[in-house]
């Protein structure tokens, strides 16, 4: 039976307003930061304590996402840095929500050896310190074949202890008419989707769907043909590949083991909100004929995540803050940027306060979209 | 909120706004001046660069030893009296500069280079050079590499934080060529990256090349190439601000040289003592009183050096010379009347 709107008081039902308070902790942290920097370099300095963030970095980047030379600035160093803890974490998120989701319905499986898979991952490895996981994995990677006698998986991908070596695609040059062209494609995609919606026509939902789907691939395709020239093969130089996109190891080992740690954890949780779903559930799902992954896709998992989901995005930013552990193997994260910074510039307070106001803002977004999405489904339950 | 909250947050937003305020009106502690912080306490803190091998790697007791250990040591001889009254305070290449800044340590022997940015925005005094040193590459022999331009496209390890890694990055844009720099913090880890073929080049000091190369498994199989990316004189770092502290750690090298020219070593100074040979000699082990008082010192603080750790040319054979693993050929160290670069003032 449902639960009556008005057997509780309405403040206990609704959650509390956590934007208010986000701009309440921002607006403490910023008056610390402002008495911190004032109290070392006195209230006139205040006016720009950040300008040694114009200062040429001279310090080359072993990789980033965004282009990077070693005479840009060292403010585009930190942003840099960010890039590619940001691109760490969500390759690292999304592959821990994959291995958890399969981690997870595998530990609540009849089958006892699967259920002793799952056992088996989710404990070993949520027990052993996330640092030697990076550096194990770290040092496996490394045992991959010198970039001399590389493996090579055809179509010009090369795997060598440097790296994942794949060819780059080359963008055409960005005319006029391309844009226009590409503005129609998506215009003339963006209409014909609309007029495929289900609705009560004569087409079967099916059909529908289908004509969706080859809507977006002939978009797809077209707009490929236009802005795509081809693939920068990467060619065999002295000592390294030239040309083509280089996955590095660090990165690889990086995303491997925040990714399998975060997964553990994403498991567990996701083992007990199986379990809180009801069984009633399970059964009417059977009843209906559905078949097992239907049933799980389709009823179970999603009760399920909603259950899970405040603990799983802590994991996430769990996943975030651990991605600082790139410094023990060299990939240029924020952290690596930050400390360039002060070994290259000496100015120890202004670079970590920045460093924890980047690292907070992840932490803060994904309070907010939580708390978002708890409010909706609380009003959601209430209703139902 | 609820009201629970709200009771507790009318105190706490009365306490934090004055804790705050406390924290930017409270004024930094008087610096008590380094030296009498030192005597005061009964060690001295020094930093080092541990794991480095010839300046303070661990033996086999895991003690540290090396070059920089010895001229730490002969800092705590000179000052407290007994060189085992230091503190190894172990730091790598991106820590050891905000713990001198923090006061953590009282001088850094930590193989530093000396840098225009680094006594100009740190805020430190580079002490005498104790190894005129230049950055170099080693390369596997097996890549045969003859110049500059056959370095194109190469990985090259560097250590984070050190001037080796600006270096490169200049030396490599003069040249017109392309690297991948592969920078790991840890001394062991970036040294298995080179064995394993992580990277292509290492670059550093050539003392610490030299080092690397000594404990690989074959060290024939590399060389350390002929043509220095720049110079690199490697000397002790204070804080600035306490001028008596900077003289008493420049002296204290200087003494180490000195010592060599005037022929004093480890077996010999306390007889020089006894009956000095030559005024200078006399002076320089304190039979002539009241010399060092403006420094702080007794005045026997020179013959307390020589006597527990040596002179220069002792402490550069044990730790990077020819009584060492390393074998480093003297070269520009020597003193300058043997045709080195290590020019040391009278000792009037």
């Amino acid at each position: 039976m449902p639960v009556s709107a008005r057997l509780l008081p309405p403040a206990v039902m609704a959650p509390p307003r956590l934007g208010r308070n986000t701009i309440r902790a921002l607006l403490w942290l910023g008056a610390v930061c402002a008495v911190l920097l004032g109290w070392r370099h006195g209230i006139a300095a205040l006016a720009s304590p950040y300008d040694f963030l114009a200062r040429s970095a001279g310090v080359q980047m072993s990789e980033s996402l965004l282009p990077f030379a070693s005479s840009d600035s060292l403010g585009r160093m930190l942003m840099a840095g960010m890039a590619n803890t940001v691109a760490v974490s969500l390759l690292a998120c999304a592959g821990a929500l994959v291995l958890g989701c399969v981690a997870g319905v595998a530990a609540t499986a009849a089958h006892p050896l699967v259920r002793a898979y799952a056992a088996l991952y989710i404990n070993v490895l949520r027990n052993i310190p996330l640092l030697l996981q990076v550096l194990a994995w770290y040092a496996l990677i490394l045992k991959l074949p010198d970039v001399r006698a590389s493996l090579d998986l055809g179509a010009g991908i090369t795997l060598s202890h440097r790296g994942l070596r794949m060819p780059a695609l080359v963008t055409e040059a960005s005319t006029q008419s391309r844009w226009i062209a590409s503005v129609l494609v998506l215009a003339m995609a963006a209409i014909l989707y609309r007029l495929a919606r289900p609705r009560s026509t004569r087409l079967v939902p099916g059909k529908l769907r289908a004509l969706r789907g080859a809507v977006l691939v002939c978009t797809a395709m077209m707009i490929a043909h236009l802005w795509i020239a081809g693939l920068e093969m990467p060619v065999r130089g002295r000592y390294n590949y030239a040309g083509g996109v280089t996955v590095s190891p660090e990165c690889c080992a990086l995303v491997l083991s925040l990714a399998l740690y975060a997964g553990a954890y994403i498991g567990d949780i996701l083992r007990g909100s199986l379990r809180a779903v009801p069984a009633g559930q399970w059964e009417a799902g059977r009843a209906l004929g559905l078949p097992a992954w239907r049933l799980l896709w389709n009823i179970v998992l999603p009760q399920a995540w909603l259950a899970a989901l405040p603990a799983v995005t802590n994991q996430f930013i769990n996943v975030v803050k651990n991605s600082s552990l790139a410094i023990a193997i060299g990939f240029p994260d924020l952290l690596w940027a930050v400390t360039t910074t002060i070994n290259v510039t000496g100015r120890s307070v202004e670079a970590v306060l920045l460093m924890l106001s980047l690292y907070l803002l992840p932490s803060l977004a994904g309070a907010v979209l939580l708390e978002r999405i708890n409010r909706r489904n609380l009003y959601r339950q209430r209703r139902s | 909120m609820t009201t629970v909250s709200r009771r507790v947050a009318r105190p706490l937003s009365l306490l934090t706004p004055a804790l705050l305020l406390g924290l930017a009106l409270a004024q930094p502690a008087q610096a008590a001046s380094t030296l009498d912080a030192i005597k005061a306490r009964g060690t001295l803190k020094c930093g080092v660069l541990a794991g480095s091998p010839g300046y303070a790697a661990p033996d086999s007791t895991g003690a540290l030893k090396g070059f920089d250990v010895d001229f730490c040591r002969a800092t705590a001889a000179a000052v407290l009296g007994d060189a085992s009254k230091v503190e190894l305070v172990p730091t790598t290449s991106t820590t050891r500069f905000p713990q001198l800044k923090a006061g953590e340590v009282d001088v850094l022997f930590a193989q530093v280079t000396t840098t225009y940015t680094r006594d100009a925005n740190l805020g430190f005094l580079s002490a005498p050079i104790t190894v005129y040193d230049a950055q170099a590459f080693m390369v596997p022999k097996k890549l045969g590499v003859k110049t500059v331009k056959d370095l194109d496209g190469a990985s090259v390890c560097v250590v984070p934080g050190t001037n080796a890694e600006l270096n490169i990055g200049d030396y490599f844009r003069t040249h017109g060529i392309k690297y991948q720099p592969v920078s790991l913090e840890n001394l062991d880890e970036i040294r298995k990256a080179f064995f394993s073929g992580r990277c292509d080049i290492f670059s550093s000091d050539r003392t610490f090349l030299a080092a690397v190369r000594s404990v690989s498994a074959r060290p024939d199989d590399y060389e350390v190439l002929p043509f220095d990316v720049s110079r690199s004189p490697i000397a002790p770092l204070v804080r600035q601000g306490d001028d008596q502290w900077y003289n008493i750690v420049r002296w204290v090298v200087w003494s180490t040289l000195i010592a060599e020219e005037l022929g004093l070593d480890q077996a010999n100074v306390q007889a020089a003592h006894d009956t000095p040979a030559r005024p200078t000699v006399a002076r320089f082990l304190g039979k002539e009183a009241n010399v060092s008082k403006g420094l702080g010192l007794d005045d026997q603080w020179a013959l307390r050096v020589v006597r527990q750790i040596g002179n220069y040319k002792e402490i550069y054979d044990r730790n990077l010379g020819e009584k060492s693993p390393l074998n480093v050929p003297r070269g520009k160290n020597a003193l300058s009347q043997d045709g080195g670069l290590q020019y040391t003032p009278a000792f009037l």
